[in-house]
């Protein structure tokens, strides 16, 4: 066989494969850029989501109000369809089309969370997406013998709403909410702390968190089973600091972040599941990772799910968190500036700060 | 003497087209692979740093470590926008300072970014500011060379691996 006719049957085996190939990677390349892109627009939604439900609550003197509240979300719930169509390039009504590939999205807030999830609507087969009611972030525990029963509902502090049932048949319970505090530093006595304080508010909160702890103590003590009693308690007993304190590392605070997760995860699974049993997309739920979980469980937050977008090859399946910096709902550590005695404003991590003589670093 | 001419030729063509030809065939196609994995890496960096409103030694080794698994050596570019105001003593003193136009950008870069990350292992940035990174490499990559060789078009500082984002950081990091 002559050079020449080798050099065909090489051109003709070798070349399409290099064609294929090279259409192939340059494909996966583009996907991966648009991946990003895509990232980019659900992040920016998210975002503004965010601003407008801080514009909204932070402005509305009602906002603490459910009825209000409510509305303020439909409002900022709006502009995540919108924001996400004008970055997709639809504009008008075709915003809403972008929704058929949001399968959740939650606002996390301070004791509860409100989910917009597509719903089936009565009458008919369409699906569109509907405000779900207030979950709370509650678990309920049962004593040993069976017959009585604990609801607690958590928040991203230490505040907590008790419901105590006597008897689990009947209906009748003691409800109380408050915070658990105990007394900051194990030595000093309840009276003689309080006569150190020079801020009013600041004694009537310990005297009502205080009053309120005893209860939950009691109640807890005297009625759970010995490991929900070492699971709710408010003292950590080898270091004597509040358990109860976001941030302390404490089996009261696990149990609490675990009860926060697993009311957002399982509500979130079941409402994918049902969507995806009655749509073409497979809807699945992400998993979070642990540094946004931490994110979540800190903070009011915004999170929003974004499926089946045709994605190059592939399909797109993202979700992303917008954190809220500015909002009635928890007031964080962070949050508080304080006006040090050189005049100047300082954050409490503020290695500058220097309250009355007393600086950080010391 | 036409026959051996014909047949140094055709040598000459094979060996171009069943050696260099797949050669820089596959070392372009290497180097899409490294792009796909840059521009992932850079995205991934860009989208977690604005949206925790900081940028981690964390997050920045495991950008550089991405990068280097491709083989290749790379210059990060950094820059942070910084929202600021533009503020002015205008009109009555009672008044105070005053706000004129529109808020302003400072720029922070690269070498700035690098100095807070290893004073702190943090740097952080506030809701608004503009982060933007931009990946290129370096060295001169297999296919560079070949198409150095055979074409001379490209020259020595140009690049041809490049990752680029940008986006508005979406909370005050702390």
């Amino acid at each position: 066989m002559k050079l020449s006719n080798l050099i065909v049957i090489f051109l003709a085996l070798a070349l399409p494969v290099i064609l294929v190939l090279s259409f192939y990677v340059s494909l996966q390349v583009d996907t991966a850029r648009l991946r990003g892109t895509y990232d980019s627009y659900l992040i920016n939604a998210a975002h503004e989501t965010m601003v407008a439900f801080e514009l909204n609550t932070t402005r509305s003197r009602y906002s603490s109000i459910a009825d209000s509240k409510i509305r303020d979300l439909e409002a900022a719930k709006n502009v995540f369809p919108s924001t996400l169509a004008t970055s997709f390039g639809y504009t008008g009504s075709s915003s809403s089309y972008m929704m058929s590939y949001v399968p959740a999205l939650v606002f996390t807030l301070y004791d509860g969370y409100y989910m917009y999830i597509p719903t089936k609507t009565w009458n008919s087969n369409t699906f569109s997406h509907e405000l779900k009611p207030y979950v709370y972030y509650s678990k309920e525990y049962e004593s040993t013998n069976g017959k009585e029963k604990l609801i607690i509902n958590f928040s991203l502090d230490n505040y907590v709403a008790v419901y105590f049932y006597e008897d689990k048949t009947n209906k009748t319970y003691v409800s109380r909410s408050g915070y658990l505090e105990i007394i900051p530093g194990r030595e000093s006595d309840k009276n003689t702390f309080l006569a150190n304080l020079d801020n009013e508010t600041a004694r009537k909160y310990y005297r009502e968190a205080w009053n309120f702890t005893e209860w939950f103590n009691n109640i807890v003590k005297s009625n759970m089973p010995s490991e929900t009693i070492e699971l709710l308690a408010v003292e950590d007993t080898i270091t004597h600091h509040n358990s109860a304190l976001p941030g302390a590392e404490s089996r009261f605070n696990d149990e609490r972040t675990a009860v926060i997760k697993n009311t957002i995860t399982s509500n979130l699974i079941q409402s994918m599941n049902i969507y995806s049993k009655n749509t073409a997309s497979n809807f699945q739920m992400p998993e979070l990772t642990e540094s946004e979980w931490d994110t979540v469980l800190n903070n009011v937050c915004f999170i929003a799910f974004l499926q089946g977008l045709p994605l190059g090859t592939t399909l797109y399946n993202g979700y992303t968190i917008a954190v809220s910096s500015e909002n009635k709902e928890i007031v964080t550590a962070d949050d508080l500036v304080f006006i040090g005695s050189d005049g100047a404003y300082h954050r409490i991590w503020c290695p500058h700060l220097d309250v009355d003589g007393i600086s950080r670093t010391q | 003497m036409g026959d051996s001419l014909i047949t140094v030729v055709t040598i000459l063509l094979a060996a171009i087209l069943m050696f260099i030809f797949p050669m820089m065939a596959i070392s372009e196609r290497n180097d899409d692979v490294s792009e796909l994995t840059v521009q992932t890496a850079v995205a991934e960096f860009v989208n977690n740093s604005r949206n925790i409103g900081k940028i981690t030694e964390a997050n920045y080794s495991k950008l550089i470590s991405t990068l280097n698994s491709t083989g290749n050596t790379y210059d990060v570019q950094m820059e942070v926008q910084v929202i600021d105001e533009n503020p002015a003593k205008k009109g009555p003193i009672t008044s105070g300072e005053t706000k004129i136009g529109e808020n302003i950008y400072y720029s922070i870069y690269t070498t700035q970014i690098l100095e807070d990350l290893e004073a702190d292992g943090t740097k952080y940035m506030k809701e608004g500011d503009i982060l933007t990174v931009t990946v290129s490499n370096t060295n001169n990559t297999i296919s560079q060379m070949l198409k150095n060789f055979f074409y001379g078009l490209t020259g020595n500082d140009t690049y041809s691996i490049v990752g680029s984002l940008s986006g508005i950081v979406t909370v005050d990091g702390k």
